[in-house]
């Protein structure tokens, strides 16, 4: 059995990475996948926290979290696809026109 | 039994409207014959049911189930049936039995009317509904259930403009009507602590007057409403305009609502809280003065109409507003069986006028009718026996009932109540006689040669309802005295008076009697001349106004389109209000707003997962500390 504390650190280093990736990488699709470990980390941590409470809850939770992943993904996927129509380019700065 | 009674009409109104769903173009015979048999049954459970409740004096009660909980109260969702309200179902049922049998031999060959017949269904289960509910707020969704039906039956018969504004009126006196309930039922459960009928009286099961422990302004202010929601039902008068609009309906339609309804609603509910009514003094003198208001109007224009559905109509106006004067008096016991009774005589009037409409090819024009006693016989004897019940010759059931409440306001002392009372007896003595020489005798028709050849006595299905109504009215007077027997042990507070045949009651029947055939006589001998009295009453100014119904319909149909354009320029005034005042300073507040918030916004993802990650810090950093 993996002591709880482990799996925390885990999360907690996945959601770093997650959002370093945010910060530093500046193309598109890599920053839908950093989203998508942030979210991830989030679901092991709540997956440790239902085991180590004894709770069948929260992975249930788990699995809803993993849907909205998904369809976060889809419609990321999505708004990219449709942004090439206007500038074949894959780099956010081209597109800070779109703030309004 | 008594959930089966309530449960029957609606399965039936179910079963009509699902099967118009599935097939909306064709008609069915099996149909009639289900609403007739569904309209026996629950005849047969109110009779079965009122062997215990009028005749061991017993009171049933069946609970559904829990409704509303909310606090310490909590209502069940309870039927009811005591002597009063078993009265009324058994007298409902049995009309409304006649009245289907009447619709099967009456009914249209289009699909159409299997959906009116499931609204008619409907509504009738309502008015079940109501009389059994053992609560207020049980008696509220009958209620409400009347009004919708009245309101979906009036579809059927009219044309659109018309429609239109009958069910305006219907809907603008309705409401009123409502409106007065739920804040009856408010104001009741705030005085009594309850909903239930038995507990919403100040006195108690011995007797005694525990007025005084109520604030007297509270118990005048719940009568009061109560006896608004009645004037709309009842159709009393400034708001009765409803009553002589259903009399374009088709025949069991108009019956339903025109007929039944008014006393199985209005008169019920005041019936029921008889015992609230009975401590006040002031909505007492108020629902005196308004029921004789209203019957004298009502006799005073049936007098001069043409549309034989209509007299019929201002007829029941006429005798709900005696009842109404007979409860303002306190003589609860008395104004109930008059308003039965005549209620009865009505049904059977309604269904007769019906009945010749047909025979004269759709007109009910009385001016176009005549001699039909040698034309449609049947109808015309049962027409007769409603006739001379309504008129109060001797041993039929209108003279008992009549002969009781003149008794009644004699007794009491008010002489003005009793010598209008008397004008309201002479003017339907003349209103009757005068649609009975217009239809029935005389040996011309205004129709042509070829429609008054034509005319046919109408189907058996049509007279059996006819003739065992007919039988009723004329020999039912027993039925009568065991009616009031009955409701003087369960409405409490009447002023007793012996009714079997007193000597002033003797007196008094002798004295109606003469004044009755004198009348008649009178009558007959004015409209017999028929051509000279069109011509005369088409000339005089006087009768002008009355067949104008006194313009009453017309003030009050005006009276609801100035408060519709009221209601629309308060509205106008609060758009504009909405439009200028408040959009504007919305959109300045905003526009401020978005100047500061525009400055953040770069349009770089980084900087907006940025802030979102600084407000993540804050929140976790604010529920630690906090």
């Amino acid at each position: 059995m993996i002591p709880f504390e482990h799996i925390m650190i885990l999360s907690a280093a996945i959601f770093l990475l997650g959002l370093i990736g945010l910060f530093v990488r500046k193309d598109a699709l890599t920053l839908l996948v950093c989203m998508g470990l942030l979210i991830m980390a989030v679901g092991v941590l709540w997956i440790a926290v239902a085991k180590s409470f004894g709770e069948m809850l929260g992975q249930g939770v788990v699995l809803a979290i993993i849907a909205t992943a998904f369809v976060q993904g889809c419609v990321g996927v999505m708004l990219i696809l449709k942004l090439q129509v206007h500038k074949p380019s894959l780099q956010v700065k081209q597109f800070t026109e779109l703030k309004g | 039994m008594l959930v089966w009674m309530v449960l029957v009409p609606f399965v039936t109104a179910g079963v009509f409207g699902t099967r118009y769903l599935l097939f909306p173009h064709q008609s069915s015979r099996l149909i009639p014959i289900w609403g007739s048999l569904a309209m026996a049954g629950t005849f047969f459970c109110a009779v079965v049911l009122s062997f215990s409740t009028l005749g061991r004096g017993e009171v049933l009660s069946y609970v559904l189930g829990h409704w509303i909980s909310v606090g310490e109260y909590t209502f069940d969702l309870k039927l009811y049936l005591d002597a009063l309200s078993s009265l009324f179902v058994i007298v409902l049922t049995g009309l409304g039995f006649f009245v289907q049998l009447y619709a099967w031999g009456d009914q249209p060959k289009t699909s159409l009317w299997v959906k009116y017949l499931a609204y008619f269904h409907l509504c009738y289960g309502f008015v079940l509904l109501l009389l059994t509910a053992s609560s207020t707020h049980l008696f509220f969704v009958g209620w409400q259930g009347v009004s919708v039906c009245g309101f979906l039956l009036m579809g059927y018969g009219y044309e659109n403009h018309e429609k239109f504004l009958f069910k305006k009126n219907v809907f603008i006196s309705h409401r009123l009507g409502d409106a007065a309930l739920v804040m009856f039922i408010a104001i009741g459960v705030q005085v009594f602590g309850t909903l239930e009928f038995a507990t919403i009286s100040p006195l108690q099961t011995n007797g005694v007057l525990h007025a005084s422990y109520y604030p007297v302004w509270k118990l005048e202010g719940l009568a009061l409403l109560l006896f608004i929601a009645c004037m709309t039902k009842a159709a009393l008068f400034p708001l009765y305009i409803s009553i002589p609009q259903t009399a374009k309906a088709p025949t069991a339609f108009f019956v339903l609502l025109g007929v039944i309804l008014p006393c199985m609603t209005g008169i019920y509910a005041i019936s029921r809280c008889a015992q609230l009514f009975a401590t006040t003094s002031i909505v007492s003198h108020i629902a005196l003065w308004i029921g004789l208001m209203t019957a004298l109007f009502g006799a005073l224009v049936a007098i001069f109409q043409y549309d034989i559905k209509k007299v019929v109509a201002y007829s029941v106006i006429t005798h709900v507003g005696c009842a109404v004067t007979l409860i303002g008096m306190g003589s609860y016991a008395a104004g109930v069986c008059y308003a039965l009774t005549s209620t009865c005589v009505h049904v059977l009037l309604g269904l007769g006028a019906g009945s010749i409409v047909r025979g004269v090819h759709k007109t009910s024009d009385l001016r176009k009718m005549g001699g039909l006693k040698t034309r449609m016989i049947a109808t015309s004897i049962t027409m007769i026996c409603g006739y001379v019940s309504i008129i109060g010759i001797p041993v039929s059931s209108g003279f008992f009932s009549k002969n009781n409440a003149f008794h009644h306001v004699l007794v009491s002392g008010e002489k003005w109540v009793f010598i209008l009372f008397i004008l309201i007896a002479v003017l339907t003595v003349v209103y009757m006689t005068r649609l009975m020489v217009l239809t029935l005798l005389g040996s011309d028709t205004r129709l042509s040669l070829e429609q008054t050849q034509k005319i046919r006595e109408s189907p058996t299905l049509i007279l059996i309802p006819l003739w065992v109504l007919a039988m009723m009215s004329l020999f039912g007077g027993w039925l009568v005295f065991a009616m009031y027997e009955v409701l003087t042990k369960s409405l409490p507070q009447f002023q007793y008076v012996h009714l079997l045949l007193s000597k002033t009651e003797i007196q008094l029947g002798v004295g109606v009697t003469f004044l009755v055939f004198l009348i008649v006589a009178m009558t007959i001998r004015y409209y017999g001349q028929k051509s000279k009295m069109i011509e005369k009453e088409q000339r005089n100014a006087f009768l002008c106004g009355a067949k104008k119904h006194w313009y009453v319909d017309r003030f009050m149909t005006a009276g609801g389109s100035i408060l519709m354009r009221v209601m629309a320029s308060i509205a106008h005034v609060f758009e504009w209000l909405l439009s200028k005042g408040v959009r504007d300073a919305i959109t300045f507040v905003l526009q401020s707003f978005g100047y500061g918030i525009r400055s953040v916004a770069t349009g770089v993802i980084q900087s907006y997962i940025f802030f979102i990650l600084l407000g993540i810090v804050f929140l976790m950093v604010f529920s630690l500390r906090y």
